[in-house]
């Protein structure tokens, strides 16, 4: 491949083509991706701009990458395409405590961000453990599941205005920052870029999230951020199923109680942890109180809470795993260097969305489906996030397995998914299962998807086999 | 042939079909019934007459199969089509002649509410009140916009916009909506979200990107990118009783405001305060309604005359309390309850502000009664307030002849926000029509810089006897998912039957554009339809491209009909226009 072209569109230095360097972008999360002809390293959405430009004049296809590796079998296939890494793009552009807003680059990571939020009394809405190094944009333009239910308004969220290249090269930018006005000028006037609507009639953003890259390349976002809390506590409940765990979440999501809202079982919560001991399964829920009377809403919501939990006939428990409520919300939110899934050594993940009513029978057929490859049903760790004030179950089965083990682990993997997308299971995110389960049978619906990259794509040369195979195309 | 339009002249045969898709009963080309559909509120300003265009014939489809069958008829003939629900003024229309006009009024059921998991399946002609009385019986509220109960809620979630007074709990109609049931513009039918895979409907979003930013924005595509037949929407917790039982006849309801909740106006020394009022108390996630109408429309919902209105009004005082916010609290129990108001009040003390009306009658209200009036009466001066007493008197003296209570304004303003049943009363009624301007969704503090632009802009409009004298200060909107965004546009009364009025009130809306565009106040809702897309979309990364990619991507044959979404040409036109330094006609 000619790369001069790339050379010049990059600042000096910021094109790699050494082979150690490029496998890195081509092994993926368990191998099977080619690698890349190249990695280029934008500073700003000027060279962006530039590399997307050169891409379309030459017809060579794109991976955005902000952290780490991209998916396995996510990479276009074949050699020629070009890895485009924006983790030199890492400034946190601007925090602000009375709007409750950030705005970062591709680049910044969540042990970063955190950081730089707390300065200010924030926090940002975390994925469960979010690896160190992680992008906080990567993960939101995923949509993987945040830990707080009750200010989740919209499946989306935290996400909210972003600055984007489009395939065809354009800069664009959506909801309220679209302008009128520069950022600047925005923020003469009190804005915040916290609508993330429009602008007019369409809205750009919920097309690229989700998109792995294939729609555009986002440079810059803003996102919804939480008040740090001034008083903040987990409160535990132990059971045998899921079941009245779920009734509990149900009842105080509809009460609106609550800060942090999940459910582990046991082999997650002793992963996580580190400890053994743990239980069947475990609702983790924190109360906070923030600025205004921290106790008495602190005081108020556990009370509230106790009651629900006590009309299950359940309790509270003071520690789980031998680990008491204050270091397991430690555990929560801090970047690992290590993933607690890793325990044995390597892990496959399954994840789909749900209703919280219907995860326990979609977690058997699972373990069903598990078993009948040959996998041990009961050793894969369970973790259920309610999203959208409850309304939503993101289910995540994790199989552990020691790397050895992985080719019946994917056979287990995939049993497991193919169980749960039979009785109902669905794949919004299309890295949940094996290749092409989330567009099975869905010939309208990837036509219309290839119809709206091609009006924001039209070379196609944004990563174009990120969603769907050319099997179901 | 065609219409004078040019749009095709239905034949015989083709009206024959159409009737055969969706019976005879429920198809007509009866021209008296036709002109209800062109006879529209707002269409003098937007297109200078009162009628849109005359459709060429209304079919009311019974199913998603036979909205599908009409548009896939429309597709073979080259037909423009265009689908109402509930209407509201001329959107629900087209300006030309000879369109095939689908009213979806039969298609009224709520398919389901899911009550554990929180939302609703409607179909189009379900309305705000039917979904919330529905959801109540079952501890569950719904979004209701600032058109009124009586508009559909699929209409606001997939195709219009979605500002509403319960906004701070129970977001924004765009950010509302999960699956939905799509009859294309090609009259393919594609369900969106969880459904196919799971028989249930409790996301839009995915598989991958979400087709939900297809189809609409921050506004919608006002019947411009096919029909939608089914929707769900998110559903939010009711504290209240499974049913509020009204007394009295309409409009003067009474109720008894239920336990934990209460209603509260809330007075602020200025704009300043009551920008940092409502950032606080949104951030505190206290408010089950948090919003503000202008003291012009307040008075005209609290009032049953345009006789009594005029006489409160006339005096001045009044004109002089404008900075207020609204604010409904709905607790659980007495513990949640003592907990939000305790913090409304310190916020109150923060920020200056003064309980002017309140259901919670303690000495803290009495005290901040007295303090906002004087506040109030200071602010209008000794003549002014003078002149206003007297009136006062009387109005108070006839409304307790009549057995209200002294908390009927409490109780009110109550119903008006829980049940959203005032607006027409509050807007519609003393000038007989109005249009509205600037309203971007956008941070609180921009939304107050916007309500004082509009605020200058509408007075100039006022004093040159196009606009009736609402006393300038006509804001109305709130805050969204609990302070996360707002918005405040500002409301202007004219009389659609004075041809002053009529010619001279796009001019005002014209100002405001401006306004918004030059001075950075964010994008407006007034945003919609060609020559808008052209004042807006040079300065907002030339949107209208991308957005007409998607028009012509999708329905190539431009049937859907487009008036209020986009068409490339008439947006580019008009953009050159501009341009080269032209004043262009901001009509459709």
């Amino acid at each position: 491949m000619e790369l001069e072209g790339l050379s010049k569109a990059v600042s000096s230095g910021s094109v790699e083509t050494r082979p150690e360097i490029l496998e890195g972008y081509g092994a993926g999360n368990g191998g099977g991706n080619a690698a890349p002809a190249a990695v280029a390293f934008p500073q700003d959405a000027v060279e962006v701009r530039s590399v997307v430009a050169w891409a379309n004049d030459r017809k060579v296809k794109l991976i955005p990458v902000s952290s780490g590796r991209p998916h396995a079998g996510s990479n276009p296939r074949g050699e020629g395409f070009v890895a485009v890494d924006l983790s030199r793009m890492n400034r946190v552009v601007r925090k602000e405590r009375r709007n409750r807003v950030a705005i970062i680059e591709p680049g910044v990571t969540f042990d970063q961000l955190q950081a730089e939020l707390s300065k200010v009394g924030l926090r940002a809405m975390t994925p469960l453990v979010p690896r160190s190094g992680k992008s906080v944009l990567a993960a939101y333009l995923d949509r993987t599941p945040t830990l707080v239910p009750r200010a989740q308004w919209d499946l989306s969220d935290p996400l909210l205005c972003t600055e984007v290249v489009m395939g065809s090269g354009e800069l664009f930018r959506t909801g309220c920052a679209a302008g009128p006005g520069t950022l600047e000028e925005q923020w003469a006037t009190g804005q915040a870029q916290k609508n993330p609507m429009g602008p007019s009639a369409f809205d750009f953003f919920r097309l690229v999230q989700g998109s792995r890259g294939s729609m555009g390349i986002v440079t810059w976002a803003s996102f919804k951020c939480e008040l740090l809390p001034r008083a903040h506590e987990l409160l535990m409940v132990a059971a045998e199923s899921l079941e009245p765990l779920a009734e509990v979440v149900y009842q105080v999501a509809r009460a609106r109680l609550g800060e942090e809202c999940l459910l582990l079982d046991g082999n997650a919560l002793e992963a996580l942890t580190g400890s053994d001991g743990g239980p069947s399964y475990a609702l983790l829920l924190g109360v906070a109180g923030f600025d205004y009377r921290p106790d008495q809403r602190v005081s108020y919501q556990r009370k509230g809470i106790e009651r629900i939990v006590q009309g299950e006939g359940l309790r509270l428990s003071r520690s789980l795993c031998r680990t008491g409520g204050r270091r397991i919300l430690e555990l929560l939110s801090t970047p690992a260097d290590v993933s607690w899934k890793d325990s044995a050594g390597s892990h496959l993940d399954v994840y789909f969305l749900t209703t919280l009513d219907r995860a326990p029978s979609l977690l058997r057929a699972m373990r069903a489906g598990a078993a009948s490859a040959g996998f041990d049903p009961y050793s894969i760790a369970v973790y259920v996030q309610p999203q959208v004030g409850g309304r939503v179950a993101h289910l995540e089965a994790t199989l552990m397995f020691s790397p050895d083990d992985r080719p019946a682990a994917e056979a287990a993997a995939a049993a497991a998914a193919a169980a749960a997308a039979e009785n109902g299971a669905y794949f919004s995110r299309p890295a949940g299962g094996p290749p092409d389960i989330a567009y099975r049978d869905r010939p309208l619906l990837v036509r219309t998807l290839r119809r709206a990259k091609k009006v924001f794509d039209p070379e196609g040369v944004l990563n174009p086999d990120a969603l769907f195979s050319r099997e179901v195309v | 042939m065609t219409t004078t339009t040019g749009t095709p002249i239905l034949r015989d045969e083709v009206y024959a079909e159409l009737a055969g898709i969706v019976g005879e009963e429920n198809a007509t080309r009866e021209p008296a019934i036709l002109d209800t559909y062109a006879f529209q509120y707002i269409a003098e300003i937007v297109v200078g007459d009162s009628y849109m265009g005359r459709p060429g014939v209304v079919v009311l489809p019974g199913s998603a199969e036979e909205v599908q069958a009409i548009v896939r008829l429309c597709n073979r003939e080259g037909l423009k089509y265009k689908a109402v629900s509930t209407g509201w003024g001329a959107y629900g229309a087209a300006p030309e002649d000879g369109l095939v006009q689908l009213d979806l009024r039969r298609m009224n059921r709520i398919v389901e509410i899911d009550t554990r998991n929180m939302y609703a399946v409607v179909e189009p002609y379900v309305v705000g009140t039917t979904l919330q009385a529905e959801a109540m019986k079952v501890g569950l509220n719904t979004h209701i916009v600032g058109a009124g109960a009586n508009t559909s809620v699929l209409a606001s979630a997939t195709s219009v916009m979605g500002q509403g007074t319960t906004g701070v709990s129970t977001g924004f109609s765009n950010r509302n909506l999960l699956g939905f049931e799509w009859v294309m513009p090609d009259g393919e039918l594609l369900r969106v979200g969880s459904f196919e895979d799971s028989g249930e409907w409790f996301t839009g979003d995915g598989p991958g990107p979400s087709l939900r930013g297809l189809i609409r924005g921050f506004a919608g595509a006002f019947g411009g990118l096919g029909v939608f037949t089914k929707c769900a929407v998110k559903l939010y917790p009711w504290y209240g009783p499974a049913r509020l039982e009204l007394r009295g006849v309409s409009p003067d309801y009474d109720l008894d405001i239920p336990e934990n909740h209460a209603a509260y106006i809330i007075d602020f020394p200025g704009w300043e305060e009551m920008k940092d009022f409502g950032n606080m108390v949104g951030e505190a996630e206290i408010a089950f309604s948090m919003c503000h109408n202008a003291p012009a429309p307040a008075i005209a919902s609290m009032t049953d005359s345009n006789l009594s209105f005029y006489e409160l009004w006339k005096g001045g005082l009044f004109a002089n309390m404008k900075h207020t916010l609204e604010v409904v609290i709905t607790a659980r129990d007495a513990e949640e309850f003592a907990y939000q108001e305790g913090v409304l009040r310190d916020i109150e003390k923060r920020c200056r502000g003064r309980e002017i009306v309140s259901s919670h009658y303690d000495l803290h209200y009495f005290a901040d009664l007295v303090l906002g009036l004087a506040r109030g009466m200071r602010k209008a001066g000794l003549r002014t307030t003078a002149r206003s007493a007297l009136p006062i008197l009387r109005f108070v003296l006839e409304a307790l002849r009549k057995g209200r209570t002294p908390d009927a304004f409490a109780k009110t303003l109550y119903l008006a926000l829980v049940k959203q049943n005032l607006q027409a009363r509050g807007i519609f009624r003393f000038g007989g029509s109005f249009w509205t301007s600037m309203g971007a969704l956008t941070s609180w503090d921009c939304c107050i810089e916007n309500a004082k632009e509009g605020e200058r802009i509408k007075r100039s409009w006022i004093e040159k006897g196009v606009l009736m004298d609402d006393g300038a200060e006509n804001a109305w909107g709130g805050l969204y998912e609990s302070g996360c965004y707002g918005h405040l546009e500002e409301l202007a009364v004219y009389d659609q039957s004075d041809p002053v009025c009529k010619e001279g009130g796009i001019g005002f809306v014209v100002d405001t554009v401006k306004a918004t565009i030059e001075k950075h106040l964010a994008f407006s809702l007034n945003a919609v339809g060609d020559p808008m897309h052209a004042a807006y979309s040079p300065h907002v990364f030339y949107y209208h491209r991308h957005l007409a990619g998607i028009k012509e991507e999708f329905d190539p044959g431009a049937l859907s009909d487009a008036t209020f979404y986009i068409d490339r040409e008439g947006t580019e036109e008009f953009i050159r226009a501009l341009e080269a330094g032209e004043e262009i006609d901001m009509r459709l």
